[in-house]
């Protein structure tokens, strides 16, 4: 499914929301939650300007999604003032809580998924976390750039036009830090912004293969190594596994998805 | 003496079965389970305001009882994954998040009572659940008619209500989509 100019234009708003914070902010430019609370406010702004504001505790837990990203950005602006040991409990705790909140969500819970999928999510943040602390500047929001804008068509390719249009709200908001990256050589997602990534992104992958059709837990993999790919020193290198690795990711989930453009009953454009 | 003839006269048709005595509990309950395949949903949705597009769910499961009185009950259930829109593309869409989230949301049910009007008109008031939300609606439904064929005694409605699919957590793209759709049914009904 191809993704709407209207469906597109909606993720802008993330975008001027996220690179407004990070100008607004600049002074503080040391800061580690610079980042969680850039992300985190951009992501926020379109999910609610494109689908309003959700309740308390929605029961289509796609709606979820905001409440993560809030709950992630709060966690990232605090991460850094906190010591160490409390910091990676509560990402444990968060690890736990992501899955469990949504896939309780499905008529059977599936518990075994459950316990791997918050497995697999704190293993992400801490090696996201981790590969913050050594590449600084632009070159990991470039990795995570590509593979959101890339998991946004994968999404879309697997049925999903929603969570397609989340995750490039995703992509955008990470957008501003390759812009100020080049300003400011220390930008980091360390302690906090590595975080609220993780999460926004463990959620659009994990509804996407739970409750979505076809969206292959083989793209979902790529698309979580992905960003993981970014190096110091030669940023190019990185860019370019990421994109391989998100690239293969849209392939599968096309390929799971196939649509037989020749035939009028399957040119199907929403 | 005449008194006593009389009370034995009509005891005895009684008995025989002649006169018919109402009960305690009223007419008598008529409780049908719905024919799936001789029930029919179809909804109907504007795309891009420009046109009246129908789909339809394939399966639909239930009863309803019907009393030669004024009232009924109705419970429906429409496995939401049974859609078809006529495209596979599509289909898988409309059964993603974006639109009936089957995998969360199985099921669409509707419970509710009939309520008689006038001639063979009947209304169908109760609670739609829709992806996960309950709103009332009320149906206007005409009873087609009645037989035994078939296997035993079969009615049969039709009838139609709408809905704002916003109301259910359905707004993905309300520029693409309109906003009401009209479900239109026919139910048959074989007595259990």
């Amino acid at each position: 499914m191809p993704i709407p100019v209207d469906v597109f234009l909606e993720i802008v708003p993330a975008a001027l929301v996220s690179g407004a914070i990070l100008l607004f902010t600049w002074r503080w430019r040391e800061q580690a939650w610079r980042a969680p609370l850039a992300i985190g406010a951009g992501f926020a702004t379109t999910f609610v300007y494109a689908l309003g504001l959700p309740g308390w505790m929605p029961v289509d837990t796609t709606r979820l999604l905001l409440h993560f990203a809030v709950a992630a950005a709060v966690l990232g602006i605090v991460d850094a003032r906190l010591p160490r040991p409390l910091a990676w409990a509560l990402r444990l705790v968060f690890s736990a809580a992501v899955p469990w909140l949504l896939l309780r969500g499905l008529p059977e819970p599936p518990v075994t998924a459950m316990v791997v999928a918050a497995a697999a999510l704190f293993v992400v943040w801490m090696a996201l976390d981790w590969r913050a602390q050594v590449v600084d500047g632009w070159a990991q929001p470039l990795a995570i750039l590509i593979t959101a804008a890339a998991g946004g068509q994968a999404l879309a390719a697997a049925n999903n036009g929603l969570l397609g249009q989340l995750s490039g709200a995703l992509a955008a908001a990470v957008g501003p830090l390759l812009l100020f990256g080049p300003l400011h050589g220390r930008q980091t997602l360390a302690r906090g912004g590595a975080g609220v990534v993780a999460v926004i992104a463990a959620g659009l992958w994990m509804t996407g293969h739970f409750f979505s059709q076809n969206f292959p837990l083989s793209s979902a993999c790529l698309l979580a190594a992905a960003p993981l790919a970014a190096t110091k020193k030669r940023w190019w290198a990185g860019a370019l596994v990421a994109a391989l690795l998100a690239a293969l990711a849209v392939y599968l989930a096309m390929h799971a998805n196939p649509v037989d453009f020749g035939d009028p009953y399957e040119d199907y454009y929403n | 003496m005449h008194k006593g003839v009389a009370f034995l006269a009509v005891g005895a048709l009684v008995a025989l079965g002649f006169v018919q005595t109402p009960s305690a509990s009223g007419p008598e309950a008529m409780t049908y389970e719905v024919d799936p395949v001789h029930s029919t949903l179809v909804f109907r949705v504007t795309h891009l305001g420009v046109s009246a597009f129908y789909g339809r769910f394939n399966k639909i499961s239930g009863s309803f009882e019907t009393n030669d009185g004024d009232t009924g009950s109705v419970a429906i259930t429409i496995d939401a994954d049974s859609i078809d829109s006529n495209n596979g593309k599509r289909d898988g869409h409309l059964r993603s998040p974006d639109f009936f989230s089957t995998k969360q949301f199985p099921t669409i049910v509707f419970k509710g009572d009939l309520v008689k009007g006038e001639g063979n008109k009947y209304q169908a008031k109760g609670k739609l659940t829709l992806r996960g939300v309950t709103k009332d609606v009320t149906a206007d439904l005409t009873r087609i008619g009645s037989a035994n064929a078939m296997g035993g005694d079969r009615t049969g409605f039709e009838g139609s209500f709408r809905i704002k699919r916003s109301d259910y957590g359905m707004t993905w793209r309300p520029e693409a989509l309109g906003d009401e759709v009209t479900i239109m049914f026919g139910i048959e009904g074989l007595h259990k």
